[in-house]
């Protein structure tokens, strides 16, 4: 398993090597290859099929223009792709109106009910797992909502029906338990 | 920076990355990015911390309808290119006649399930050959996409591995340009678990036995896509 995502990984980091020299070839592909991970994630923040396919088209328009900057970001592929489509998203969040959830179909919103309850994927997100399950349900669940679903600490806090301060605290030491844990 | 500063910035990039960093806050701290290599370094830092908490998204596969504006607005369309994808029309037409092959429809299609991809990539991790494989039309192209080793007074050979099967080959490989080669119907119909290439170094016009003779230099996965 870990041998498949790391040889995923290197035609991901070859397709945006061709992508910097113009292949239009490996951009099809990296789209091909890309997207449905992408595309999932975006629904799931942005809670809007017609937005989602915006900021999609967004971000992959960003990545043929800005292939050429992965090389020297030295991270990994999947990350350069993800961060750049997490950022659009959340801009789109801040211009638009608050999703409408009901324009959403339920079957479109993949994996909505447990985000951290599924089998890792690989090895990066399997350590990840281990030390999310290190942190209390509220620190974990405040962070969920954060990263899946793109809400800000104040809407974190009324999703909650938890003041401002506390989840904002929260999130604080997640963060910090979860870089100890990681760098354990 | 000092300790105070490096703390300070590690939290931001952390809540920055997080997304629960907003509003005129998100804004500055962009733009402090743009002149700060030890605050990118930071962001990027938590980006590979907490990226891959996206793989437990299921993915969903966009609508054909995405592809086609990302190529308008990129200038990636059929239009612009439409020289090179004249001649690349002709040439695979040319080829499916060469090859006694009828392909069910030559129509430039759009992003369409099921696909497979390999990049066979050379020294320090160099695209060399983009390999598609399109089972709609059964066949896999091949394109050089980097500068191909010269293999001298020999030739290239493709071959397709598949489970519990010695490898097939496929022709033989251009060290520039590109090629199609028609999929053997059996991989076509039983095709499922991993499935790779590799390309072996020949006699010139390929292997006289049917098998690899010569090294195996290099191998790529095919991927689905």
């Amino acid at each position: 398993m870990n041998d498949r995502t790391g040889s995923d990984e290197r035609q991901l980091d070859a397709l945006l090597a061709a992508c910097a020299g113009g292949d239009r070839e490996a951009f099809r592909s990296l789209y091909r290859f890309g997207s449905p991970r992408l595309f999932g994630l975006l629904l799931r923040m942005l809670g809007r099929r017609d937005l989602a396919e915006d900021v999609l088209q967004e971000v992959f328009v960003t990545v043929w223009n800005r292939a050429g900057d992965f090389r020297s970001s030295r991270g990994s592929a999947t990350t350069w792709l993800t961060s750049i489509a997490r950022n659009r998203a959340i801009d789109a969040l801040r211009k638009s109106s608050r999703r409408p959830l009901s324009a959403v179909e339920p079957d479109e919103l993949p994996g909505r009910a447990d985000p951290f309850g599924e089998v890792a994927l690989d090895q990066s997100s399997a350590r990840l797992g281990e030390c999310l399950e290190l942190l209390g349900d509220d620190y974990r669940h405040s962070l969920a909502l954060a990263f899946f679903e793109g809400l800000s600490h104040s809407e974190i806090a009324e999703r909650l029906g938890r003041p401002l301060g506390t989840v904002k605290s929260w999130i604080r030491r997640a963060l910090e338990s979860l870089r100890g844990c990681l760098e354990a | 920076m000092n300790y105070t500063g490096e703390r300070l910035a590690d939290r931001l990039a952390a809540e920055y990355v997080l997304g629960t960093l907003r509003g005129p806050a998100r804004r500055r701290f962009e733009r402090l990015l743009e002149a700060h290599p030890v605050l990118r370094a930071h962001v990027r830092a938590w980006e590979e911390r907490l990226g891959p908490m996206a793989a437990r998204v299921a993915p969903v596969r966009p609508p054909r309808r995405v592809w086609r504006r990302i190529r308008r607005a990129t200038g990636t369309s059929r239009g612009v290119a439409g020289a090179w994808r004249a001649w690349a029309m002709a040439a695979s037409l040319l080829a499916a006649v060469l090859l006694g092959y009828f392909s069910a429809s030559l129509l430039p299609g759009p992003p369409a399930a099921p696909s497979y991809a390999a990049v066979v990539t050379g020294g320090h991790g160099r695209a060399l050959w983009l390999v598609t494989a399109d089972v709609r039309r059964g066949t896999l192209s091949v394109r050089a996409v980097g500068r191909v080793p010269s293999p001298g007074r020999h030739s290239y050979q493709l071959w397709l591995l598949a489970k519990n099967a010695p490898p097939r080959s496929l022709g033989l490989l251009p060290s520039s340009g590109s090629s199609r080669h028609p999929l053997p119907r059996s991989w076509l119909a039983g095709r499922r678990g991993a499935v790779g290439i590799a390309v072996s170094l020949e006699p010139p016009g390929g292997s006289p036995t049917g098998r690899p003779t010569g090294p195996v230099l290099y191998q790529a996965t095919l991927a689905r896509g």
